[in-house]
């Protein structure tokens, strides 16, 4: 392995930068060295750059860069000889590799991303099955890193419906409870689930591993075709 | 022109902060959220493990668990707070959530819930979410934010407290994406920023946990109490990009722990329950081994996790990826290991209304102190704020429908906003930035003021603040003036709020001549109830720091009654 390795980091400050540039930092090598700690070592010895983390243990999801053109978590992502380091796409850049995500938290909201449900049992905690928590397990496991959506491909073309896989967790996930009492089987139909093209590039980039597409969106449209929807 | 935002209840912080703004809505009030990063992804609340103190069937009861809680808090709880948190576990506050919220508590095969029985409590009363490290507990509590459409102001720092008289009447804020100030006008205010575990070298705390509330709320005058009290457990000593991270109690993982002569040093304090016993022994022990020079290669003990991978047992099992993406099979190596930052008993002095010694001001979760006392029982900070952190929403939107309109000292505003943009001062060749400060803090910190203590090492780390003081703090610099997402600013703002802190922790640590709680004196082994059995309170009166003692507040139990 290098003794060093050669990062280089997209910059740009809108308002006052021309246009973006990149700038190429030197970071010693160590072993185990994540990207995240060559970030971590650049702006504390190096010069200031702008970019989120919150946990450093992949749980929190706020780390989310691109890693030579992949989406990847910087905490998790290991720091190879020669990187190239950008925001991820599809988001106003703030600065540098800090973007605004305002625009999926607005989408998430309008999905109603909580239990709707008007009757409660008599006392608590209430009889759950264990099927039903097995099924329950698969989800918790998304932790709104937006990678998934920066990889799918769908969300690139224009004028598509569909909102993206990790919004499409969210209703597959309330779909799925039995304690939930909205239909989301439309409201995923409405949000484009059928315009999945079943590529698999969000299970790819997945930090989580979790399988997104044959989990959410293919129960999704089990669902629907059940109800005679599809 | 300073942009003004209106609201009756303002919630400072987005844990236990998320709870109280629950509340505040559901109470009437108009309710503003502040969160220093984006809500749901900043603070410790949102990466906590699943593991809550929530379920009392018989022969189970409040007054087992309060005087559970009242013993491992070596009596220095405030037992009105106690026994109102006891009672409203034992009401199902905390498990009438699964079904509100959402989330499961894990059933096992019979469809019945899974409970475990953590160091110290009498029965098996925590549940737990299998979640491997998502925060699916708190995600139900995001959703009844989302569904309120609370109003929420993200990545945006709080500087300072407003006070008019002995009143809080807001706070002044910084956007961290554009570098404005913004003023809220509150009639009340929940402060919960959380802890100060980035004070320490090794943490398992997020990013943002850097003392903010506890200074901020020193500075507008209000009482703190116990800032001796903080609680460890053992997380990787290594390698880098993990360390801190929290690897969990032995007793329940079934590790077992080693030091470098491979010597299972626990058995010598313990040699029936060895590694199973509660954070505080272990972590002791661990922390002499290394000052004995039996540490490990990077500065730890060895944790034998090597069982952990065939069993599979879910709270832990993530550890496995995670250690593996670092190059550590801990299926074959044993993890290094220390006592890794935790918690933090201490902080703001609140009363069973969970209000502060400053009018308006209210205090929730880590920020808040009293509850706990010396010592916290596993699965009661999630428990805390699920209930406390409502409780103090409530309160603290009683007071803001009574309340009438604060005035804002304008003088006040201007005065902090100058002491925040003289901040803004870029590197020149002598310049100290804010990093290397926060770092010789965290050092200073973990050195003197860990688990281990004595006044030798406490005075050092006096006088080690001081030089910090008035050598570096004078120098610091940021290396950039931009005030659009310029985190080195903010980084001085936590480095000075971290230094605050640090010598009121040190004050505390230094006058607490005993051995009491998670608190140990090498100097004064012995717990002394003659001399000790009080609360350390510590407040700034007329610039000077003041520290004075206080009693307990005993209702049911006092020491020494029931015992064996």
């Amino acid at each position: 392995m290098a003794e060093e390795i050669t990062v280089k980091v997209y910059r740009y400050e809108p308002g006052s930068d021309e246009g973006p540039e990149y700038k190429t930092y030197h970071v010693p090598y160590e072993e185990g060295i994540t990207v995240l700690e060559a970030l971590m070592h650049i702006n504390d010895n190096i010069g200031p750059i702008s970019f989120r983390y919150e946990c450093r243990f992949q749980s929190c999801g706020a780390c989310g860069v691109m890693v030579n053109d992949k989406p990847v978590l910087a905490c998790k992502q290991a720091a190879e000889a020669e990187i190239q380091v950008d925001p991820l796409p599809v988001f106003p850049v703030i600065k540098d590799l800090v973007v605004d995500h305002g625009s999926y938290y607005k989408k998430r909201a309008q999905l109603r991303p909580y239990i709707e449900r008007t009757r409660l049992p008599a006392e608590f905690p209430e009889p759950i099955s264990y099927e039903t928590d097995l099924r329950y397990r698969e989800y918790v496991d998304c932790i709104d890193c937006f990678l998934c959506q920066v990889a799918c491909p769908v969300l690139k073309e224009k004028g598509t419906r569909f909102i993206g896989p990790a919004l499409m967790t969210y209703i597959a996930r309330f779909a799925l409870d039995p304690r939930d009492e909205l239909d989301r089987v439309r409201m995923a139909l409405s949000e484009g689930l059928m315009e999945c093209t079943l590529c698999g590039e969000c299970e790819k980039v997945c930090p989580k591993g979790r399988r997104i597409m044959e989990v959410d969106i293919k129960r999704l449209r089990e669902l629907a075709k059940l109800e005679g929807l599809i | 022109m300073d942009r003004v935002h209106e609201t009756d209840v303002l919630v400072i912080g987005g844990g236990a902060g998320a709870r109280a703004a629950i509340a505040a809505d559901e109470a009437g009030a108009r309710t503003t959220l502040i969160d220093k990063g984006i809500f749901g992804k900043a603070g410790i609340t949102a990466t906590s493990f699943g593991i809550v103190c929530s379920y009392l069937p018989r022969p189970d009861s409040a007054d087992v668990l309060f005087e559970d809680m009242v013993r491992a808090g070596e009596f220095l709880n405030n037992q009105k707070l106690v026994e109102i948190f006891a009672n409203e576990i034992a009401q199902g506050k905390v498990t009438e959530l699964e079904a509100k919220y959402g989330f499961i508590f894990d059933r096992d095969e019979k469809g019945k819930l899974v409970r475990k029985q953590m160091g110290g409590h009498s029965h098996a009363r925590d549940l737990v979410v299998t979640w491997n490290d998502a925060p699916c507990i708190w995600r139900g509590v995001i959703g009844d934010v989302v569904k309120r459409a609370i109003e929420i102001f993200n990545e945006v720092v709080i500087t300072d407290l407003l006070t008019s008289g002995n009143r809080c009447v807001g706070a002044l804020g910084l956007d961290i994406r554009t570098g404005e100030f913004m003023v809220f006008r509150s009639k009340a205010t929940v402060l919960a920023t959380g802890g100060l575990g980035q004070m320490y070298e090794f943490t398992d705390n997020s990013r943002g946990s850097t003392a903010d509330g506890y200074a901020m709320a020193y500075r507008a005058g209000a009482e703190l109490r116990d800032m001796e009290y903080m609680q460890t457990m053992l997380g990787f000593a290594w390698p880098k990009a993990i360390r801190g991270v929290g690897i969990g109690e032995p007793a329940l993982t079934g590790g077992k722990l080693f030091n470098a002569e491979m010597d299972r040093f626990m058995a010598k304090i313990d040699p029936v329950r060895i590694d199973n016993v509660p954070k505080d022994i272990h972590g002791r022990a661990v922390m002499r081994e290394i000052k004995e020079g039996r540490g490990t290669k990077h500065g730890g003990i060895y944790f034998d996790l090597t069982r952990m991978g065939e069993e599979k047992q879910p709270h832990y099992y993530y550890l496995y990826p995670l250690a593996a993406n670092v190059g550590v099979d801990l299926g074959k190596e044993y993890a290094e290991a220390i006592p890794t930052v935790h918690y933090f008993m201490g902080g703001v002095y609140v009363n069973e209304n969970h209000q502060s010694s400053v009018k308006g001001l209210f205090a929730a979760g880590e920020t808040a102190s009293g509850l706990h006392g010396a010592e916290r029982l596993a699965g009661c900070s999630v428990a805390d704020i699920i209930v406390f952190g409502y409780r103090a929403g409530a309160m603290a939107a009683k007071e803001a429908l009574r309340a009438g309109h604060p005035k804002i000292d304008w003088e006040q505003v201007h005065g902090y906003q100058e002491r925040v943009l003289g901040l803004l001062k870029k590197e020149g060749a002598d310049g100290v930035r804010p990093a290397v400060i926060k770092k010789k803090i965290r050092g200073l910190m973990w050195e003197h003021a860990h688990m281990l203590r004595d006044e030798k090492g406490l005075k050092a780390l006096l006088k080690g603040l001081k030089v910090i003081r008035e050598k570096d703090v004078p120098k610091m610099r940021v290396a950039s003036d931009s005030l659009r997402w310029n985190y080195d600013w903010i980084e001085s703002l936590e480095a000075l709020n971290m230094l605050e802190v640090a010598e009121l922790v040190a004050r505390s640590a230094l006058a607490r001549r005993e051995t009491r709680g998670a608190h140990e004196r090498e100097d004064f082994p012995e717990k002394d109830d003659e001399n000790w059995l009080k609360n350390i309170i510590i407040s700034l009166k007329a610039g000077k720091m003041v520290l004075k003692t206080r009693p307990p507040v005993m209702t049911k139990l006092k020491p020494g009654e029931g015992d064996g």
